[in-house]
């Protein structure tokens, strides 16, 4: 199993020469809407940012598509201290890459990432009530949804719900078990 | 009855170090029949050891002074070092530096406790320690709490003019005794 392939994508760590493209996806405006994106970033800003890369702490990965090789967006899993084993997901998905299953699939390796690779026993995330096509991508990869903090997100003159999902370990061995 | 404290066992408590502590570390790093057993080579500075009194928890480093809980008396120090989350595995090191305190119980009180704040409360998987062979004592302590020898690292170890053996003794989620 390689680990960082999936069945449309694949993760790398990310390189510098891929920022401008990150740069043009933090323009589009439904990235702007539900990734959380409010100040328009700089290019520069970008490009001169110290690249970390990935570990326990922020096992953050570029995506690209295996059919063409090119970029799709960019996930990360966010841990908060290494004695709840518990990381936050995010993924940004480049508007050419939506619709075709590359965010499942993006969602589902970096899953499988978390809970193989880095052994963890739970991992959530917050997505905006309001964007259905990324709630459904998280169910069907497994994601429960566990709350909805009310109001908590303000964006062009009014405040949205956000929803909080999860997915614990014996839940992902079992879909996995399931599949295998 | 309240809970127990997660640092707290039956004979001593764990408690952060302070700089108080230091001259007792100094002193005791400095005693043959205590450094015989211990990794440790070179004598530590007053400064070395005000540094190390001077270290806070975190969990790569759970470093911990170790008191008795009937007089107060600092005895010893404990670490569970190098904590790797994705492995959930960790060192542990001890040193119980006043001669008063050994073949009393004490050791194994604080090894268990220590122990049992690794499993509990840094959700480790399993926690490893290195012991000269021939060091029975604490060979014994260990297997009282539940350590099994896992491997004999042949002559790794220069001392005293001789090379000796270190035993790698491994503990997992479980098996605390």
């Amino acid at each position: 199993m390689n680990p960082l392939e999936g069945e449309l994508v694949y993760l790398r760590a990310a390189e510098r020469e891929e920022r401008e493209q990150v740069h043009g996806w933090l323009a589009d405006p439904d990235v702007i809407r539900f990734n959380g994106v409010r100040y328009p970033s700089s290019l520069e800003g970008l490009r001169s940012r110290p690249l970390q890369a990935p570990g326990y702490q922020l096992a953050h990965f570029a995506v690209f598509e295996r059919a063409t090789g090119k970029p799709a967006g960019e996930v990360s899993l966010r841990t908060l201290g290494p004695e709840n084993r518990c990381a936050e997901l995010a993924v940004l998905l480049g508007p050419e890459a939506r619709g075709r299953g590359l965010g499942t699939d993006t969602v589902r390796v970096a899953c499988r990432f978390g809970f193989e690779m880095m052994n963890l026993h739970r991992i959530e995330l917050r997505v905006s009530a309001a964007n259905a096509r990324a709630r459904r991508t998280y169910e069907k990869a497994g994601f429960v949804v566990e709350g909805v903090r009310r109001e908590s997100y303000y964006y062009a003159g009014r405040y949205d719900d956000e929803v909080t999902m999860g997915q614990l370990r014996e839940e992902y061995d079992c879909r996995a078990q399931g599949r295998a | 009855m309240p809970p127990k404290s997660p640092l707290e066992g039956e004979l001593i408590r764990l408690r952060s170090h302070e700089p108080e502590d230091e001259p007792y570390f100094h002193r005791w790093i400095h005693d043959p029949e205590v450094t015989e057993h211990l990794n440790a080579r070179y004598p530590y500075s007053h400064a070395q050891e005000r540094e190390f009194a001077s270290l806070t928890s975190t969990y790569q480093n759970a470093t911990f002074s170790v008191v008795t809980l009937a007089e107060g008396q600092l005895i010893g120090n404990v670490s569970l070092r190098n904590a790797v989350p994705e492995d959930r595995s960790c060192d542990l090191g001890i040193m119980i530096g006043d001669k008063e305190y050994w073949g009393r119980g004490y050791g194994t009180d604080t090894m268990r406790t220590a122990c049992r704040f690794g499993f509990e409360m840094m959700n480790l998987h399993r926690i490893e320690l290195e012991v000269f062979a021939g060091n029975d004592r604490a060979q014994h302590v260990y297997e009282k709490v539940g350590f099994k020898v896992e491997a004999r690292r042949r002559q790794a170890h220069f001392k005293f003019g001789r090379y000796v053996d270190v035993l790698v003794m491994g503990l997992l989620e479980g098996e605390l005794r």
